[in-house]
């Protein structure tokens, strides 16, 4: 017999919830002040 | 719940399901196309990357939606019917992700003499945390959806069996973890619109904010309950059992089993679904059988066993009844195993 696995979900998203959150947060406050232009990439001739 | 195999068993509430699914997609990414420039986007977007947002958010919000159905499920009982053909759901949501790849690679690295796969995955190199290669990221998310729509069929549930199967698809919360960062480290990098911030913002407070709620939930139910002699437990009243409805009970081994009152019977199943291990005591009766609230799949009573010509079968449990009190054996029987219900007419014990 097995147990269904929301006991696993308890576990997993408190830590998850941190990390994501951690993540945001640092990509947003660490974000330049101007904006980064997308690319460019190698070999890139984009007109 | 099949004897045979085939691709998908269309039932109408499926092709209800994936019409509207496939609606929906059209709809957004039309309306994204339509409308985003001048409101989210910067007015002289071209339209390649008009697409590329197009499908990288919707396949970004059907992520969010996909994760929200679950815990929302776990909640509120009406929300179960979109969860019963949700794996249709995440493998629409691969197809989407790879328009949102389609559309990378015929804009950025469209024009560059490079091989698309070597500029796109050397963009960026940096190793700092905003110069993160954040493609990669995408792509390991991507990789996980293409194994989880692989997968989704049935056959590879029984191939690899219910707590593999389970646990490969578990996977879907890294796959998420993994696309907010890429959308963290990228687009968000990039862009000076804040509907984006605010968008991903609000999809991390849904999905984490609605799964940690559940687990609070369920972590209020799983409380063991008062043990009697001889080791078994509690279960209720018999005047609180509900006819045709399932009520949970957690023994001491932290397993769970589903007490179901028939009529004048009361039988004890396993908690977990030969299927996919789904919550049997958050069913009903249907036909006389004990039907799982996930896919449907049904078991007698009294034996455990699936109707024929299905062969699912679950543990069993013995019950016995002390004077108004309902008391289980903690001690599982073999799956399949008969035990006598216990009788609630009156002067019966």
């Amino acid at each position: 017999m097995r147990a269904d696995l929301r006991r696993a979900h308890r576990r997993v998203w408190p830590l998850l919830t941190v990390l994501l959150v951690a993540g945001f947060v640092l990509g947003l406050v660490l974000k330049p002040e101007r904006p980064v232009a997308p690319g460019p990439v190698a070999g890139e001739t984009r007109p | 719940m099949s004897v045979q195999y085939r691709p998908v068993q269309w039932t109408r509430s499926k092709l209800v399901y994936d019409l509207c699914l496939a609606a929906g997609v059209s709809l957004y990414v039309l309306v994204y196309l339509r409308w985003a420039p001048g409101l989210v986007e910067r007015p002289l977007i071209g339209g390649a990357e008009l697409r590329m947002r197009a499908f990288g958010t919707c396949a970004f919000w059907m992520l969010t939606l996909i994760l929200c159905i679950g815990p929302l499920a776990r909640l509120d009982r009406r929300f179960l019917p979109v969860l019963y053909n949700r794996r249709h759901f995440g493998v629409l949501t691969f197809f989407v992700a790879v328009a949102h790849l389609y559309a990378v690679l015929g804009w950025y690295v469209a024009f560059s003499p490079t091989d698309p796969w070597v500029a796109l995955l050397s963009a960026n190199t940096d190793t700092s945390f905003l110069g993160f290669p954040f493609e990669w990221l995408g792509l390991a998310a991507l990789a996980i959806l293409f194994a989880m729509a692989a997968t989704s069929h049935d056959f590879w549930l029984a191939f690899l069996g219910p707590p593999l199967w389970k646990r490969l698809h578990m996977l879907v919360y890294l796959a998420y973890a993994l696309v907010v960062m890429h959308v963290t480290l990228g687009v968000l990098q990039a862009e000076t619109s804040a509907i984006y911030a605010i968008s991903t913002a609000v999809s991390l407070a849904a999905v984490a904010g609605l799964h940690l709620l559940a687990g609070v939930v369920e972590a209020r139910r799983d409380t063991v309950s008062e043990l009697a002699d001889g080791g078994w437990v509690h279960v209720a009243r018999l005047d609180e059992l509900e006819d045709g409805v399932g009520r949970t009970v957690t023994l001491p081994d932290g397993e769970r089993a589903a007490v179901f009152r028939h009529g004048d019977k009361v039988s004890a199943l396993s908690n977990a679904c030969a299927h996919q291990n789904g919550p049997l005591g958050e069913g009903r009766i249907v036909g006389g059988c004990v039907t799982c609230p996930w896919h449907g799949f049904q078991y007698d009573p009294e034996t455990g066993r699936a109707p024929p010509p299905f062969t699912e079968k679950v543990a069993t449990f013995r019950l016995r009844r002390d004077g108004d009190r309902l008391l289980i054996d903690p001690r599982a029987l073999p799956p399949g195993t008969r035990t006598e219900p216990v009788l609630i007419g009156e002067g019966t014990s």
